[in-house]
C-alpha cells in the first residue's frame, strides 16, 4: 500500500469514528434544542389559556384566546389538544380524556410525556391559583402536542451538523493526501537522482534532505562505500594479478623455449628442473593472491564473531598443508589453558596465520613455534623461528599494495606478510615484528582481547 | 587398481596418467561427463578422479547421480575453486576427498592410494555407534554413510575415546595418544580444543563427548 493510501486510510478511519461520535452528540443536542423550542410554545399556549380564565359568579370561565392556537400552529402537522381542569378536578373545557400528569409538578409550569390517542406526545401543565372569596384553589391548564415537528427539527439539526462534518472531513482528507504527497516529494527526488546516476558513480549522495530521509541516504551511502571498496579491491586484484603473473609466466615460457632448443641432455634436465621449480612457486603465488582477495573480501563482508585464537592456531596446524610443504620441520604449538577471545572472522585469521607459518617454515630456521598468548588487554597469535626474520626492506614495504620482488624472484614472503597485515588491520589489530623468546625472531598478530567472554 | 580420470585439460590428464600408470595403476581417461558415464556403465572402477568443470556439464552432477544410484565408488574431486565453502559443499555431495589445482603429483597418487585402501579396508573391524561407522584400519569415519574429514590427530583421539567408550579418559591419557606424531608438538592444552573440534564434527550423530571437570572426557552413545 502506498504511503498516501496509508495516511488517507488512517485519517479516514479517524474521521469516521469521530463522525459517529459527533453525530450522536449532534442528535442528542438536536433533540434537546427541539424539545426546548417546542416546550416554550406549549407553555406559551398554556399560559395564554390560563391568563384567559376569569371568575364569573364564583366559577372559573375559560375564554379560549385564538393567539394560543396560533402559537401552536407553528407546527402545522401536529395534532394539539387541551384540557382545563378546575379546582375540584372537573374538566372545565377541552378533551375529557386527555392524559393527566402522574404527579403534580412543583412549580407553576411542568411537562410530561404521554400518549395522545396512540401517538407519543408532549404535554405542558400550567397552574393558576385563585384566592378569592368566591373561589379558592388551583386551576390546571394542560396543553399537548404530538412530536412530529420536534422530531423533524431534531433531525434537521443533526443533518446540518452531519453535512458540515462530511464537507470538513473530505477537505481534511484531501489536505492529508496533499500533505503526504508534498512530504514524500524528497523521496521521489532522491529516486530520480539515483536513476540519473552513472552506474560507476559510487560517491556519497547529498544528505541535505529531510531528517527522516537522511537515515536512508546514510545507509545507502554506507552501502555504496562498501561496494566501492570491494570494487576497487577487485580492480587492485586484477591489476596485481596481471603484474605478478606476467613475470613468472614469461620466465616459464623463456625456459621452455630454451629447453626445446637445447641439445645437451644434462643442461636440458637442469632447465626442466628450473621450469618445475618456477611452476610450483607460480602455483603458490596464485594461492596467496587468491587468499589475499578472499581475506579482503571477507574482512569487509563477513560477520564478526568471537573467535578463540587457540582454535585458529590449531586449525592452521591441522590444515595439513604443512606436512606436504615441509615434513621435516618441527613445529611446536604453544597455547595456554585459557581461551583467547577476539572479535574477528575465523577463516581470515586462519589465512593470515597460515601465511605467517608458511613463511617461517619456508624461509626461517627451525624449530618453528606457533603460539597464542594473552597479555592484559591484548591477544596475540605469533609465529617464531630461529632465523633472522623478514629482511628490513620487506618489513618496511608491507604497506604497499604488492611487493614487486615477489614476482621476479618467485618468492612471496612479502605477499604473505601483507595478507597478514591487512587481516590484522581489518579486525582492529596490527602486525608486529619482535625478538623471539629466548632467541630467534617472531611475527605477531596483535588484537584487542574481548572482555567478559569466557 | 583401476582408475577413471575425468578431466578435460589434456596435458594435465596426460601427465597424471603417465605418472599413475608408471606406478602400476591402470587408468582410463574420460574428457566429458558423457564419456565418463559410458565408461562407468562398461565396467566398475576402484577410484574415480573427477574434475568439476567439464565441457558438457559439472563433475558434481555426475557425482550426485552416482550417489543417487547407490554407487559408492570412492571419488576424489579436483577443484580449481578456492573458497572454503566450495570445498565443504563438494564433500557434502558425497565426494571422499578433494584436491585443489594446481596439485602435487605425488600427493595425488598418495591420496588415491589412501582412498583405495580405505575401500579395501577390513569391514570386520568396523565399529558402528548410532549413525556413525568407524573403521580404524581404513582410517575412515562415516556419519550416515558420508565420510567425515578428520585430521590424523583427531582420528587418533577419537579412536582412543571410542575404544574406551563409556569410561573416563584423563587429559594425560589422551595426550599420550598424540605422541606418535613427531612433526609437531601440540601441548596438553590443545586436548580441550581437539575435543571441541571433534564435538563439532560429531554433531548430529548420537555420539557425544562429555567433559568431566578435573577428570577428563568420556564418549557415550545415546540409546
Amino acid at each position: 500500500m502506498s504511503l498516501t493510501a496509508r495516511v488517507a486510510l488512517a485519517v479516514g478511519s479517524l474521521l469516521l469514528i469521530g463522525g459517529v461520535v459527533v453525530s450522536l452528540a449532534a442528535f442528542a443536542y438536536g433533540r434537546e434544542a427541539a424539545r426546548e423550542t417546542y416546550d416554550r410554545l406549549l407553555v406559551g399556549a398554556a399560559n395564554a389559556i390560563a391568563a384567559s380564565i376569569t371568575i364569573v359568579d364564583g366559577a372559573p370561565v375559560v375564554d379560549l384566546p385564538m393567539s394560543a392556537f396560533e402559537l401552536l400552529a407553528l407546527a402545522p402537522d401536529d395534532r394539539i389538544a387541551y384540557r382545563v381542569v378546575g379546582v375540584n378536578g372537573e374538566t372545565l373545557t377541552g378533551y375529557d380524556d386527555l392524559a393527566l400528569p402522574d404527579k403534580r409538578g412543583r412549580g407553576d409550569t411542568s411537562f410530561f410525556n404521554a400518549s395522545f390517542f396512540g401517538e407519543p406526545a408532549r404535554y405542558a401543565v400550567v397552574t393558576r391559583r385563585f384566592a378569592e372569596r368566591s373561589l379558592n384553589g388551583t386551576v390546571h391548564v394542560i396543553v399537548g402536542q404530538t412530536l412530529l415537528a420536534r422530531n423533524a427539527l431534531a433531525l434537521d439539526i443533526t443533518r446540518n451538523v452531519l453535512f458540515g462534518l462530511i464537507i470538513s472531513g473530505t477537505l481534511l482528507l484531501l489536505l492529508a493526501v496533499l500533505v503526504v504527497r508534498s512530504a514524500l516529494k524528497p523521496l521521489a527526488r532522491i529516486g530520480e537522482a539515483f536513476a540519473r546516476r552513472d552506474p560507476h558513480d559510487l560517491t556519497p549522495m547529498d544528505t541535505k534532505v529531510p531528517r527522516e530521509a537522511a537515515v536512508m541516504i546514510q545507509a545507502l551511502n554506507g552501502f555504496m562505500a562498501r561496494l566501492d571498496r570491494q570494487f576497487s579491491s577487485m580492480q587492485n586484484l586484477i591489476s596485481d594479478t596481471a603484474h605478478q603473473l606476467r613475470t613468472p609466466v614469461a620466465a616459464l615460457r623463456a625456459q621452455a623455449d630454451l629447453a626445446a632448443e637445447e641439445a645437451d641432455e644434462d643442461r636440458r634436465r637442469a632447465i626442466v628442473e628450473r621450469i618445475h621449480r618456477r611452476s610450483v612457486s607460480l602455483g603458490e603465488l596464485l594461492d596467496q593472491m587468491l587468499s589475499r582477495a578472499l581475506v579482503l573480501h571477507r574482512s569487509d563482508s563477513a560477520r564478526r564473531e568471537v573467535v578463540d585464537l587457540r582454535d585458529v592456531a590449531l586449525e592452521v596446524l591441522e590444515s595439513g598443508d604443512l606436512q606436504v610443504l615441509a615434513p621435516e620441520t618441527d613445529i611446536q604449538l604453544d597455547i595456554g589453558d585459557l581461551p583467547v577471545p577476539v572479535l574477528a572472522d575465523s577463516p581470515s585469521l586462519c589465512e593470515a596465520a597460515k601465511n605467517l607459518l608458511t613463511n617461517a617454515v619456508r624461509y626461517g630456521r627451525g624449530p618453528v613455534r606457533l603460539g597464542v598468548s594473552r597479555d592484559g588487554e591484548t591477544a596475540s597469535l605469533w609465529v617464531e623461528d630461529q632465523g633472522e626474520g623478514p629482511p628490513e626492506a620487506v618489513q618496511n614495504s608491507l604497506g604497499e599494495r604488492f611487493v614487486r620482488s615477489a614476482a621476479s624472484d618467485g618468492k612471496s614472503a612479502g605477499l604473505g606478510l601483507s595478507i597478514a597485515k591487512s587481516v590484522a588491520e581489518a579486525f582492529n589489530g596490527r602486525l608486529a615484528f619482535q625478538k623471539g623468546q629466548p632467541s630467534g625472531s617472531r611475527v605477531v598478530l596483535v588484537f584487542p582481547l574481548v572482555e567478559g567472554v569466557s | 587398481m583401476r582408475l577413471l580420470l575425468v578431466e578435460d585439460t589434456l596435458d594435465v590428464a596426460e601427465a597424471v596418467i603417465i605418472r599413475l600408470e608408471r606406478s602400476g595403476i591402470a587408468c582410463d581417461l574420460a574428457r566429458t561427463v558423457e564419456e565418463a558415464r559410458g565408461y562407468l556403465e562398461a565396467q566398475p572402477y576402484d577410484v574415480i578422479v573427477l574434475d568439476i568443470n567439464l565441457p558438457d556439464g559439472l563433475g558434481t552432477d555426475l557425482l550426485r547421480d552416482m550417489r543417487a544410484k547407490g554407487d559408492r565408488t570412492p571419488v576424489m574431486m579436483l577443484t580449481a575453486q578456492f573458497s572454503v565453502d566450495d570445498r565443504v559443499s563438494t564433500l557434502n555431495l558425497g565426494a571422499d576427498d578433494y584436491l585443489v589445482k594446481p596439485f602435487d603429483q605425488r600427493e595425488l597418487e598418495a591420496r588415491v592410494r589412501a582412498l583405495y585402501r580405505r575401500e579395501q579396508g577390513d569391514k570386520g573391524n568396523e565399529i558402528t555407534l548410532g549413525t556413525l561407522t568407524f573403521n580404524p584400519t581404513a582410517k575412515v569415519l562415516r556419519k550416515e554413510g558420508v565420510p567425515v574429514t578428520l585430521t590424523r590427530r583427531e582420528f587418533s583421539l577419537l579412536e582412543l575415546l571410542i575404544r574406551n567408550r563409556g569410561s573416563v579418559m584423563s587429559k594425560d591419557r589422551l595426550y599420550e595418544g598424540l605422541f606418535s606424531f613427531n612433526d609437531a608438538e601440540v601441548g596438553l592444552n590443545a586436548i580441550e580444543l581437539y575435543i571441541g573440534r571433534l564435538r563439532k564434527k560429531l554433531a548430529g550423530s548420537k555420539v557425544h563427548i562429555e567433559t568431566l571437570r578435573g577428570l577428563g572426557y568420556k564418549l557415550d552413545v545415546d540409546a
